[in-house]
């Protein structure tokens, strides 16, 4: 009994230790003013994609890096190993089967820049930047992203992201298509304001 | 002058080709060919993701994510297309009829849907009807050929544990190649290469993720 109240108590104080650590992400002011010491982001991410079509999600595995203002490295390891790389202005995508790297053009696609661009945004606290967007803060830490515009709301009905308790993380993504298609992104082993070469956001 | 040059052409582009010669086997033979062929084709309803790369016209390439549940017992087949960061851009089905759920941008157009579906078909399903003949190609590979309602298919088995497909139009004209390798006992390739011919030719490469049966 007595572990037990113990393990209540404890996991109650992490709770509390918790709550009181998303408090960055109470107002606007606050997540910018946060996002603002951010130079750069590094974090392992895993990606599932439901739908319906699907019997269990698709899971896709990779590292991101991010370099302020404008520069990401977006990179998955698995299943299909692909780099996309923001810097400068321009969007690069490789895509590497077996031994040959191909230099992919879909990141010049519409719908995937308005992906693309919505991340560098988030990594610096913008959240209210794009107009196509409207954001709204909700309890808990929680941002919601709804499109202004129909043609927008027929590619991305919304976006939801979840602030972690560390100030200036961003926990999850979820991005919903429909109500039975939608795209979770997970960071993990977040690691801000390391150094980080400007070459990784030019070569593979 | 142009004019005048492609009156010239004109004949040369609308004439039609004649097929590669087969030669025919013995009954025993072609029998065993005949069920050879059948080998890379899909038996019953399965779920498949593949990676796919694809040069368009234009020289442009695209990787996308695909997934296709295909029976081969009443053709159905519904498929989706996503980017590699999992946005949807194609989710369509077809039961006798094209039913787009999803579609973005050229891939919500019906005409370029069916003509994806075609392509899916080729590579997932055996040939409508029978082999009508089973054979020797000149170039001395193994072949199974099939009258289709859009003009003939050849089953050619490449020797090296992999298969060709050619797809010929009504004017025999060679349209579409499929290259099948590393094909299992349910008749599913680890890669399949595509490659359509025509004023806007294009190519595509895939490469099997995952593939499991639906019950």
């Amino acid at each position: 009994m007595k572990v037990f109240i113990s393990i209540v108590i404890k996991a109650i104080s992490m709770l509390l230790l918790a709550l009181s650590l998303v408090s960055w992400g109470d107002s606007w002011d606050q997540i910018k003013k946060t996002a603002k010491d951010i130079t750069s982001v590094e974090a392992v991410f895993v990606q599932t994609k439901h739908m319906e079509i699907l019997s269990k999600p698709l899971v896709s595995k990779g590292t991101l890096t991010f370099h302020a203002p404008d520069s990401l490295r977006w990179e998955y390891t698995s299943p299909v190993r692909s780099v996309l790389l923001m810097h400068g202005g321009t969007v690069t995508r490789y895509v590497k089967r077996g031994d040959a790297v191909i230099k992919d053009s879909s990141a010049r696609l519409q719908s995937m820049r308005v992906v693309i661009q919505e991340l560098t945004m988030w990594m610096k606290g913008n959240f209210d930047a794009n107009p196509s967007f409207k954001p709204e803060l909700k309890k808990g830490g929680i941002i919601q992203l709804t499109p202004r515009e129909k043609s927008m709301a027929d590619i991305i009905r919304r976006i939801e992201l979840r602030l972690s308790s560390t100030p200036g993380v961003i926990r999850s993504v979820v991005i919903y298509e429909s109500q039975k298609s939608y795209t979770m992104l997970e960071f993990r082993n977040v690691r801000l304001n390391r150094p980080v070469p400007d070459s990784i956001f030019r070569n593979m | 002058m142009r004019n005048g040059l492609l009156l010239l052409a004109l004949p040369l582009m609308i004439a039609c080709a004649s097929l590669p010669r087969l030669e025919p086997y013995g009954s025993e033979e072609g029998n065993d060919c005949g069920r050879k062929c059948f080998a890379p084709f899909l038996c019953g309803r399965w779920r498949l993701v593949h990676s796919i790369n694809g040069t368009l016209p234009g020289g442009l390439r695209a990787t996308m994510i695909g997934v296709t549940v295909a029976d081969s017992e009443t053709g159905r087949l519904r498929c989706s297309l996503m980017s590699i960061e999992g946005l949807v851009l194609l989710d369509a089905e077809y039961d006798g009829k094209l039913t787009i759920h999803r579609g973005i941008g050229p891939l919500g157009s019906p005409g370029m849907v069916l003509g994806m579906l075609r392509d899916i078909r080729l590579m997932l399903f055996r040939p409508k009807g029978g082999a009508v003949a089973a054979g020797v190609l000149e170039n001395g590979r193994n072949a199974c050929r099939y009258t289709t309602p859009e003009g003939t298919v050849d089953v050619v088995i490449t020797g090296d544990g992999g298969f060709e497909v050619r797809s010929y139009d009504s004017c025999s004209r060679l349209s579409r190649t499929l290259r099948l390798a590393g094909v299992n006992r349910e008749g599913i390739p680890a890669a399949i290469e595509l490659d359509a011919r025509g004023m806007f030719g294009y190519s595509l490469q895939l490469d099997l993720i995952e593939a499991s049966p639906v019950r």
